[in-house]
């Protein structure tokens, strides 16, 4: 035992002569391939160590993912949904039939996260965080303003009934109908704003109008998605009694929640320094907060982004976002990679053509409804076409309301797995024409802040 | 007029939502904790309840002086369903999960606040080698003499050789001595210890179940007397592959992990993606240390220790500060939920005894070894009593005996009883000795 100390200082004594021998690194690599083939073919299975794993996988690939993406240039969200795809097990039965065949690979395809929903929770750990980050840098004054009003209305009214008119001409029922038209309506922020904040665009205009009008979009959808369901199961004054809840929860949950943070803000967070106590008290705060968003049947997401916009007031409002943004580099990857990996790429390919039809529909109808509202609110037009484009992302809202809708009966399976494929669809798009967009939008932002300068130092010279 | 009356009614409703609001919370909670709520929305109120008992563990910390570690085990043992009677934390797997993610944290901070020359001086590996060896053999030979099986004599050794130096080094904060020869001692032998403990503990978990030590005595004279028989192959093998894999990993993990860090997170610029390579690199070291049968912290340890070497330490350390501050209360509350009361109530005598037994072993041994690296005595006495405490490595050991079948629930509640006694009260006499020590000096 004694000789374990002497032997890492031999090991270091002998990588600074650059005499060691290869043979130890190499075997250490071996074992480290070995274990990895072992652990994604999942041919000793042991679940304590496999959630662990998939933890461990995810960290690893969402690092590759980092990599590549600075090389192609592209944004990281785009490039981490896209290898969830690629690990998902749709996409590997489907795919391996073709590939040759090899003596060393498993003839069947690997289950590589079979403890899904550890994973869903780390996920959604991870959108509380990035909900929670986002919510930490806006400013309540710049998000809601009596401007965009047209904007919020056609951004609903649009894609709503371009959706409902879609599936009413394609033969779908009404509940069907309003279902997919609900599905729809929802933006996802996550996705959009975690592009924008790559651009380092935040702080625009444009992104904080994207983050109002989102964040209102998801509570009116919501709404709706509790008057369908109640609907589709049919108890009538159910429908009334669970709506009227959660109107008065949800108002409830707004203003006393907030004047709650405000105290636990003003007499735990703001006294005295920031040590751990401060950070275990936000995170518990912000936890609890997203739960009771998640019970009352708002969803976390809400939770998460209104306890951020409220921690803004605390003092140590940019130590937190540090905190915040360490924690989320564990968690947000996981989130994006299981994106990827709810896609049911057989689904896709089955039912190709009413996928890239609905896709289309989708992004069209958000384009639509979110740029003539942009241009109504007084909005340049390179703006509008961003805020149609960033609002065009559905996400965990629309996911919700499809699986609503799965276990009301109204849609079947194969319904199911093609608005959740043209969900994520709308996720993948909205990065690549985002990333075109924004820096047209920032070289104009910075020319006008030049004007205005320029302007300035004119008016100073005249006087 | 109208305004009049809206000034008057609009703090009156306030108030009332507010009222209301904090009647739905509590209700909320009720449901929560009493009702049958979906298990997947249950893991946030889990974590949010967690995270809550942790700030109440740390105001008590400031009021009671006592390690937070100490404090959250004792919470975890009051919450647990030997004393509630009923189960308020449903999800079993996660809570697993964040403390395994919280032990690996703790060894990786460990591990970052080290650095491989003070470490392993003579002196330190003289204190850590005796500190080891002499409560690994009062403990199995205690264990063995009161009748314990042999599986759980070696858990009671191995747990009984850790060194917790947390409480310790607070107070030589407080009192300003870290600079002093014997507090180098101190830290450096500890972690010593504690490598060592982790890789006794490692071979232990390999023993193959089911032997006892006559056995075991009887296998290996019968290699004497006929060479080696099938029995003891079928013994001696899967630790034979422990001790291989072992050697090559940390020899392999070192100079790969050397190269690794010189040649791609030292190039790195950017503070996030350095900082996410580290955890990542902390994770596949835990995670592969895992799968080759020693335990996922000496990874983490190994990891941390090698990143010292980063030029990236300081931002990596910043950033670990808040995952640690998640998961760690964790691990420590979900150790304490593990502990069934009722054990810890009947087997009060040998719990006293062996903390008696823990505490004169390392006396013992450290101080016997401060004196052969040339201490006085009075300094060999305070790096005794500053060693004595077992805290959370000890719980560790005895947490993955427990996961791992190896220890019943008595045996778990035993071994966490003495470690929370035996770092309750040494500090007490360490802090005696240094106020002594210094009337002595002016």
């Amino acid at each position: 035992m004694r000789t374990i100390p002497e032997l890492i200082e031999n090991s270091m004594h002998r990588k600074r002569e650059k005499q060691s021998s290869p043979l130890i690194p190499i075997l250490f690599g071996v074992i480290l391939l070995v274990i990895i083939a072992i652990s994604i073919f999942n041919m000793k299975p042991e679940d304590q160590k496999s959630g662990f794993f998939e933890i461990v996988f995810i960290l690893l690939m969402a690092i590759v993912a980092h990599a590549f993406s600075v090389n192609i240039n592209k944004p990281m969200v785009l490039v981490l949904i896209f290898v969830g795809i690629l690990l998902s097990n749709s996409f590997l039965s489907t795919i391996w039939p073709y590939l040759p065949n090899l003596k060393m690979i498993p003839i069947d395809p690997p289950n590589v996260f079979p403890n899904m929903e550890v994973l869903q929770t780390f996920a959604t750990f991870g959108l509380i965080i990035l909900m929670l980050k986002v919510g930490l840098k806006e400013e309540i004054g710049h998000m809601f303003r009596k401007d965009d009003i047209p904007l919020i209305i056609l951004d609903v009214a649009v894609p709503f009934a371009i959706g409902f008119l879609y599936a009413q001409y394609t033969g779908g029922s009404f509940l069907f109908s309003m279902f997919l038209a609900t599905a729809l309506t929802a933006t996802s922020v996550g996705v959009t704003v975690s592009v924008l904040e790559e651009f380092k665009a935040i702080k625009l205009p444009f992104a904080e109008t994207i983050m109002g009008v989102a964040v209102i979009d998801d509570i009116i959808s919501l709404a709706l998605l509790a008057i369908i369901t109640s609907l589709a199961v049919g108890a009538e004054s159910q429908t009334i009694l669970n709506l009227g809840f959660l109107l008065i929860a949800g108002i409830f949950y707004l203003i006393a929640g907030a004047k709650l943070f405000g105290l636990i803000v003003e007499n735990h967070i703001d006294k005295g320094g920031f040590d751990q106590e401060t950070l275990l008290i936000v995170l518990a705060s912000v936890f609890l907060y997203s739960y009771v968003a998640e019970f009352i049947g708002l969803s976390t997401i809400l939770g998460a982004f209104f306890s951020g916009l409220l921690l803004t007031k605390s003092k140590y409002r940019h130590k937190i976002l540090v905190f915040a943004k360490a924690i989320g580099a564990l968690f947000v990857p996981i989130f994006f990679i299981s994106l990827g990996l709810l896609i049911d790429v057989q689904a896709v390919l089955k039912f190709w053509e009413p996928v890239l039809i609905l896709t289309f529909v989708a992004v069209g109808a958000k384009i639509l409804g979110c740029g003539i509202g942009a241009l109504l609110s007084r909005k340049s037009i390179t703006e509008s076409l961003a805020i149609g484009v960033g609002m065009a992302a559905r996400g965990e809202v629309s996911l919700v309301v499809v699986l609503f809708g799965l276990n009301a009966g109204v849609l079947t399976s194969n319904d199911y797995s093609i608005i959740s494929a043209v969900v994520i669809i709308t996720i993948l798009v909205v990065p690549l024409l985002l990333n075109r967009l924004v820096p047209k939008i920032i070289s104009l932002d910075n020319l006008r802040k030049a004007d205005q300068n320029k302007e300035k130092s004119n008016i100073r010279y005249l006087s | 007029m109208v305004r009049k009356i809206v000034s008057k009614v609009y703090p009156i409703t306030l108030a009332a939502i507010f009222v209301l609001f904090v009647i739905l919370l509590i209700s909320i909670i009720r449901t929560s904790i009493f009702g049958e709520v979906d298990l997947h929305k249950y893991a946030f109120f889990e974590i949010s309840l967690l995270l809550l008992i942790a700030v109440l563990a740390e105001i008590g910390v400031l009021h009671s002086k006592q390690p937070s570690a100490i404090l959250l085990l004792l919470v975890g043992m009051l919450m647990s369903e030997s004393v509630l009677h009923f189960n308020i934390f449903k999800d079993e797997e996660l809570i697993q999960l964040f403390a395994q993610l919280g032990a690996i944290f703790l060894l990786f901070k460990v591990g970052l606040h080290s650095s491989f020359k003070t470490i392993f001086s003579k002196e330190n590996a003289v204190v850590g080698a005796l500190g080891v060896l002499l409560p690994f053999i009062v403990g199995i030979t205690y264990a063995l003499a009161t009748g314990g099986n042999f599986a759980y004599s070696m858990f009671l050794g191995a747990a009984l050789t850790a060194t917790s130096v947390g409480v310790t080094v607070s107070i030589l904060k407080e009192k300003n001595l870290m600079k002093e020869k014997f507090a180098e001692v101190i830290i450096g032998a500890a972690i010593i210890d504690d490598v060592l403990g982790l890789l006794v503990l490692s071979f232990i978990l390999n023993v193959p179940a089911g032997y006892e030590l006559p056995q075991i005595v009887s296998l290996f004279t019968s290699v004497f007397a006929n060479g080696l028989t099938p029995e003891f192959l079928e013994f001696a093998l899967p630790l034979g592959q422990v001790i291989l894999s072992t050697i090559v990993f940390l020899g392999g993990g070192i100079i790969a992990g050397k190269w690794f860090i010189k040649n791609v997170i030292d190039k790195l610029e950017l503070d996030n993606m350095s900082f996410l390579m580290a955890i990542a690199f902390l994770h596949l070291y835990s995670y592969v240390a895992e799968v080759i049968g020693l335990s996922a912290i000496v990874g983490a340890f190994l990891s941390g220790l090698l990143l010292t070497g980063s030029r990236h330490i300081k931002n990596i350390e910043e950033k670990v500060y808040p995952l640690e501050t998640i998961f760690v209360p964790i691990f420590f509350i979900s150790l304490g939920l593990l502990i069934n009361v009722n054990d810890v109530i009947i087997f009060i005598v040998p719990i006293l005894i062996i903390s008696v037994l823990a505490v004169l072993t390392k006396v013992i041994g450290c101080g016997a070894g401060a004196v052969l690296s040339k201490m006085n005595k009075q300094d060999a006495m305070i790096v005794g009593f500053g060693m004595a405490p077992r805290g959370e490595v000890a719980l560790i050991v005895a947490s993955i005996g427990f996961a791992r079948g190896a220890l019943d629930p008595s045996g778990y509640a035993i071994i966490s009883a003495v470690a929370l006694l035996t770092t309750i009260f040494p500090p007490f006499v360490m802090n005696y000795l240094i106020n002594k020590r210094k009337v002595v000096q002016k």
